[in-house]
């Protein structure tokens, strides 16, 4: 038994530190997960400790993120000049640490320790956001003691482009390097990219902590050749290897990494030397050649991966088992998507004719010389589409080369050669059958004048068609970029047949008949003339405001209900705006009426209530509600629009009732404070605003929803515990919801048909003033609810999808909008109208990760399909309301497979809810699915079995109990595998035990105190408290706190003033209070060095500048700081620090600009100081 | 305490040579020699120490290397940077005396150290002051 070593803690003293169960991935853990992860934070910590390298193998979806924080924040605590950096694949996944971590300190570590956390929860040291090697050393080298978040794809270091470029790229490398020779950095010298690592090296510090994010991309390890030119790059970049030769040349060139931690849910494809492949890279396999010594047996090897790997296996709760992976996921292995394990076979006698052709020319092109019988998995173009691939003068958005979610054009460029940029497109990646294919399409398109029918994607687009039905969200993987365009105009196309068919259905008489049918055509034409050229994706919508909505040919859906709609006519699209307007005759719909709330009456009681409750008569209930209305409503009342003018009325009489001591008065005036941001206009106004009867009294969906319980408990359940705030919070952000998703998502139909058939036209001004009169569109709107509820319990609908929402409200919030919890409530409408925003019954992504499409698919609604290149394949979670994985475009590694289903497989999944919950069918409907569609009677059924047999394999290797892997070739022989003993490839159904669980002896170790107390931290607060004061007593004005560890005012100098920012900081765990002044911004032709020197030299305060290229100009402050040591000297140094800051800032100021700005001026330029300096 | 910082550098566990100089030892065995000067209020401290001489500043900067100062001093923690008459480029920090312990001067001083062995490894490639 190993003894514990006085470096390593136990689980006791990591729980003082860490509390996982505080809000990790959405708030959904479960006491048992958390202690799962704090378990695993604390092995993780000690294997760390112990031997400076491990691996964190956790199953997909189990928080391998967050137990890698919690190591960080563990080794940090103790150490607080612990140096990190996180090396994330890609820029989605770099941003999501950087948001990670935040979210970490700011939920799960308990303590503002100064070390890992700050006062008021941000992260205690700063957060850097690399975007490129020259980056890394130029960040590195301004300032080591950050955290360093960087990104695999930096390390292509692409040596395409202009030579301008090039030498930029070099020039500013050796801005951080200026002692290596220049000539080592020629673009055109062999050894280039080798040697602009080495010197990025020079530059870089020692890294305490090096986090390796899905660390099986670096599986091939160290070599200098093909593919892996990244991996060493980032060997050298990180010193993974030692380099004698060179060192006179690379001075300081070493391992930079100290202790590397590496994460994958899938660490090894088929072997265990990839583990050893991993270490080596970062310099880390010393010790560790077992791992590659084929000598050893499976055991041997797992006794060896055992001190390195931990794994634990996922599991989900149906009635009283516990469910690994291999039980909770139903894999259709079989190629059908109907019926499970059914093969899928071409449906008509065309289907099989062309099925046959395209086998025989694949065949044929298999068997010529250059293939000799073998294709390489995943690489048949013809497995996902016969569609005709044009070149590159017809490139289409969609068939710009996939870069596996590269964001830059740095990054982008890698991958292709120069011939391939010059003939602008990839051929590796078009498939070995391509051109044969296109052949094929041509003949078909040209003889039959029709495409030729794909059996595969046929019948894919009719099973996923059902989910405009069903409302299953489906993710589907493709591997052509093509693909994912042909899917989704193949999905849009059914989708539209279906609304056309609703619409059709719904609408009544032959006037709207008529006109629907005029609206379909002309959508048509358009959509057809549109995708005859360049297809308008929906992507190009970025260009447009931030938060403008617009109309796309898409589908029905974006052309009607979405954006401004058609032109004339009162479209979907018009009705959702005028829902938004504060002028429409819709614009109190989506209102709540507060008054009746607070009173708990129906709207005809309203008046009546109030002068019961304020002990007066209906009259004057009235006249002193529209006198005070008048007050908020202002000089300008007559043109006031109609929901300004019903919040005025409200507020009127929330006022009055305000003035009442019990309950009613308290809820009254918190509504009024915390909903009515709109301030009195005019306190002196003394007349009466008419309307109060009609205002108070004003239906809207959320008073008559009150007045169905049972709707409401599923649309709009009302918090019942809590201080009322807290409770009116919930209550609005859950009616924002509610009214956005109505104005944006599907329920805009039913609100289209109902308010169509009430005018019997769509015609725009037909009726406009029967549309003002409209009695009770509420009403008619919650029967529909209501309707949908009871009559169509199984389908997608506008009840299904507001239900979704509400029942799994906090979840999506703390998904998708985290902001939302502690935002004003004025900001709430904003930032939900940009979260659901142009939504599509199908999305399709490729290129670039499309942050509002993610985040709408892990919503209830649109889209129901989204459609994806591997692009998404890590990184973002879509779990929340998929649980089917369509395989559509297969992929080779078990990683590629494992990391895809992932996706929807995490803690708080729909399937983990779904199995736990009361109305669990049992039947393996209610399991994750997962489908390899293919059809049987082709090649593409050998491909799949070695696919197959990579799955088990992997299962095999990393859990107990499955047998022993076998050795296998990585192509697929067509000749071999047609005369192959059939090997059992059915999906491993029994229960999975993994082989690298957590031991006893990891979490082993010394019980320590925490090096800051909680007390500490109340203590720290309290210093600044009274720091605080003391600006106010120096004579500074406005001094308030702008967040918990930030101090901001105006010092008062003299006829002058000048703002100043006091941060409480921390470096190596000690307080350091930092004093900020902005001078303002001033042009470089005006900046004069003399002159700044003649003004400085005063204790504590230095210039600091940063330039700015886009206006050429410097923003000036000054800026300055002192340790906070014993508590009794406080006051004394922030005294003298303060002075100083301030009085040299105005001082420069005063000569720089010939000017005195206030706060007010300098506001925005201070955030930016702070900012930094945080 | 004031003007005592030679008795506060010893308890601190530093000899002070005799040009009112010390000498800093890292981690990883480099030196930076640490320079003092007593403010005129005699309340404050100046601890410097030379990074980089004028021609190896020259090399890493775009025009003015005081503005390659002074753009360093916003991601600074207690060290600040500027250029003195010789155009060398300077770490500098300022010490409060009153009721200074030993141990937030060794703070202060290894800090500055540490932050200026780093800049000056990195732009000389040496360790020279």
């Amino acid at each position: 038994m190993r003894r514990p070593l006085p470096e390593r803690i136990d689980v006791a003293t990591a729980r003082e530190l860490l509390d996982f169960a505080a809000g990790a991935a959405g708030g959904v853990v479960s006491t048992a997960v958390a202690e799962e992860q704090l378990s695993g934070a604390v092995a993780l910590h000690n294997m760390l400790q112990d031997q400076n390298v491990a691996y964190l193998a956790d199953e997909v979806g189990m928080g391998k993120t967050y137990v890698a924080l919690g190591t960080m924040a563990l080794l940090r605590h103790f150490r607080p000049e612990l140096r990190v950096m996180v090396l994330a694949p890609k820029e989605n996944i770099q941003n999501k640490w950087m948001k990670e971590w935040r979210n970490f300190v700011s939920r799960i570590v308990r303590v503002e320790d100064l070390r890992v956390k700050g006062l008021g929860g941000h992260p205690a040291r700063a957060l850097v956001k690399v975007n490129s090697l020259v980056d890394l050393a130029t960040e590195a080298s301004n300032d080591p003691d950050r955290d360093f978040f960087v990104r695999l794809t930096s390390f292509s270091l692409p040596i395409v482009g202009a030579d301008a470029t090039l030498d930029k790229r070099r020039k500013s490398l050796l801005r951080t390097v200026p002692w290596l020779q220049s000539d080592l950095l020629d673009a055109r010298k062999e050894g280039y990219k080798r040697n602009f690592a080495r010197a990025v090296n020079c530059a870089l510090p020692d890294i305490d902590l090096l986090i390796v994010d899905e660390a099986h991309n670096l599986k091939a390890g160290w070599k200098e050749r093909s593919s892996s030119v990244r991996n060493m790059v980032l060997g050298c970049t990180l010193g993974g290897r030692h380099i004698a030769e060179d060192t006179a040349q690379f001075k300081g060139y070493r391992r930079r990494i100290k202790k590397v931690l590496f994460l994958s849910a899938t660490p090894i494809e088929y072997e265990m030397r990839q583990l050893w492949n991993q270490l080596d890279l970062f310099g880390f396999s010393a010790g560790w050649d077992e791992l590659r010594d084929a000598s050893l047996d499976h055991e041997q090897h797992r006794a060896v991966v055992r001190r390195l790997l931990i794994r634990r296996t996922a599991e989900l709760s149906s009635g009283d088992r516990r469910l690994t992976k291999s039980e909770y996921r139903r894999e259709w292995r079989g190629g059908g998507i109907a019926t499970h394990d059914e093969p899928l076979r071409p449906a008509t006698d065309r289907q099989r004719l062309a099925v046959a052709l395209v086998q025989k020319k694949v065949a044929e092109l298999l068997g010529s010389g250059v293939h000799n019988h073998s294709f390489q998995v995943g690489l048949l173009a013809s497995f996902e589409s016969f569609l005709e691939t044009v070149k590159s003068t017809k490139l289409r958005p969609s068939d710009v080369p996939e870069e596996e979610g590269e964001d830059t054009a740095e990054d982008a460029a890698f991958h292709r050669t120069p011939e391939e940029i010059a003939s602008g497109r990839e051929s590796r990646r078009d498939g070995a059958d391509i051109d044969a294919i296109n052949t094929l399409a041509k003949d078909h398109l040209k003889t039959l004048g029709t495409e030729m029918p794909h059996p595969k994607m046929d019948a894919i687009v009719a099973e996923l068609a059902q989910s405009f039905v069903t409302g299953r969200k489906a993710l589907v993987f493709v591997r052509r970029v093509a693909s994912v365009d042909e899917l989704q105009r193949k999905l849009e196309e059914k989708y539209d047949e279906l609304l056309f068919a609703r619409l059709r259905a719904a609408l009544r008489g032959a006037t709207l008949q008529s006109q629907i049918e005029t609206q379909i055509k002309t959508y048509l034409a358009e959509r057809a003339e549109a995708r005859h050229g360049i297809r308008a994706r929906d992507e190009f919508r970025n260009t447009v405001a931030e938060d403008g909505e617009q109309s796309s040919i898409d589908s029905f859906f974006a052309w009607f209900f979405r954006g401004k709609g058609p032109d004339g006519v009162r479209s979907g699209a018009s009705i959702a705006l005028d829902l938004e307007k504060a002028s429409s005759a819709y614009s109190t719909l989506l209102e709540d009426n507060y008054v009746t709330a607070v009173l708990g009456v129906s709207t005809d009681r309203v008046i009546a209530e109030m002068a019961r409750v304020l002990g007066i008569s209906e009259a004057d209930v009235v006249t002193r509600v529209e006198r005070q209305a008048a007050r908020y409503l202002g000089a300008k009342s007559a043109v006031v629009r109609s929901r300004v003018r019903m919040r005025a009325f409200q507020a009127g009489a929330l006022y009055l009732l305000g003035a009442l001591e019990d309950r009613v008065g308290a809820d009254a005036r918190t509504i009024l404070r915390d909903v009515f941001v709109i301030p009195i206009r005019d306190e002196r106004i003394d007349r009466v605003e008419k309307g109060a009867e009609q205002w108070l009294a004003e239906r809207t969906l959320f008073s008559e929803l009150r007045l169905r319980p049972v709707l409401l408990k599923h649309l709009w359940p009302q918090r019942a515990t809590g201080d009322f705030a807290a409770i009116l919070h919930e209550c609005e952000l859950r009616r924002e919801f509610v009214s956005t998703m109505i104005r944006k998502g599907h329920p805009i139909i039913d609100i289209f048909i109902l308010i169509a058939n009430r005018l019997e036209s769509i015609r725009k001004g037909a009726r406009e003033i029967a549309e003002m009169e409209l009695p009770n569109l509420a009403g008619e709107i919650l029967d529909e609810l209501e309707r949908q509820r009871v009559e169509e319990p199984a389908q997608f609908n506008s009840f299904q999808e507001l239900a979704e929402n509400a029942a799994n409200f906090h979840l999506i919030v703390q998904l998708n909008a985290p902001d939302l919890l502690g935002a004003d409530l004025s900001r709430v409408p904003t930032i939900l109208g940009k979260t659901l925003r142009a939504q599509r019954p199908v999305a399709g992504m490729a290129g670039k990760v499309n942050g509002e499409v993610v985040k709408q698919f892990r919503m209830p609604g649109y889209p129901l399909i989204l459609v994806t290149t591997d692009l998404l394949k890590e990184g973002e979670d879509l779990h929340t309301f998929c649980s089917s994985v369509y395989h559509y475009g297969i992929a080779w590694m078990p990683s590629e497979l494992e990391q895809r289903v992932g996706r929807v497989d995490r803690v708080g999944s729909q399937t983990e809810r779904r199995l736990g919950s009361d109305t669990a069918t049992g039947s393996d409907n209610d399991l994750l699915q997962v489908y390899y569609p293919h059809l049987n009677d082709t090649v593409e059924v050998l491909q799949l079995r070695r696919v197959y047999e990579r799955l088990n394999r992997f299962m095999v290797m990393m859990h107990e109990g499955l047998g022993t892997p076998r050795k296998e070739r990585a192509d697929v022989s067509v000749m071999e595998e047609g005369i192959r003993h059939v090997i059992d490839i059915q999906a491993i159904r029994t229960p999975l035990r993994s082989a690298f669980r957590v031991i006893p002896d990891m979490v082993k170790g010394a019980r320590r105190p925490l090096a800051v107390s909680a007390e500490d931290a109340a203590r720290m607060r309290e210093r600044l408290d009274a720091i605080e004061i003391l600006a106010s007593q120096m004579g500074a004005r406005g001094v308030h706190r702008k967040e918990t560890c930030q101090v901001v005012g105006e010092m008062i100098l003299e006829s002058r003033v000048q703002p100043f920012a006091l941060l409480l900081r921390s470096l190596r765990g000690r307080p350091v209070l930092r004093c900020v002044s902005p001078i303002g911004s001033v042009t470089m032709d005006r900046w004069d060095d003399d002159l700044a020197v003649s003004m400085l030299g005063v204790p504590y305060a230095r210039l600091a500048l940063e330039r700015n290229e886009r206006y050429e100009s410097y923003d000036v402050a000054i800026e300055g700081d002192v340790l906070l040591g014993p508590v009794e000297n406080d006051l004394e140094r922030a005294k003298a620090l303060i002075l100083a800051v301030v009085t040299t800032a105005d001082r420069m100021e005063k000569v720089l600009l010939e000017r005195d700005a206030s706060m007010a001026v300098l506001s925005a330029g201070l955030d930016a100081e702070v900012d930094v300096a945080r | 305490m004031r003007g005592d910082w030679k008795e506060l550098a010893k308890r601190a566990g530093y000899r002070v040579d005799s040009s009112d100089s010390i000498t800093v030892t890292l981690d990883g065995g480099s030196v930076q020699v640490v320079r003092f000067r007593l403010e005129e209020t005699e309340q404050v401290l100046r601890a410097s120490s030379i990074i980089a001489r004028r021609s190896v500043l020259a090399a890493a900067t775009n025009d003015s290397s005081y503005r390659y100062a002074w753009e360093r001093n916003r991601l600074s923690d207690l060290v600040g940077f500027t250029v003195d008459g010789r155009g060398r480029l300077i770490g500098e920090t300022w010490i409060p005396l009153d009721e200074l312990t030993s141990e937030e001067f060794g703070l202060y001083l290894s800090e500055l150290a540490r932050v200026c062995d780093w800049h000056e490894f990195r732009l000389s490639g040496e360790d020279t002051f």
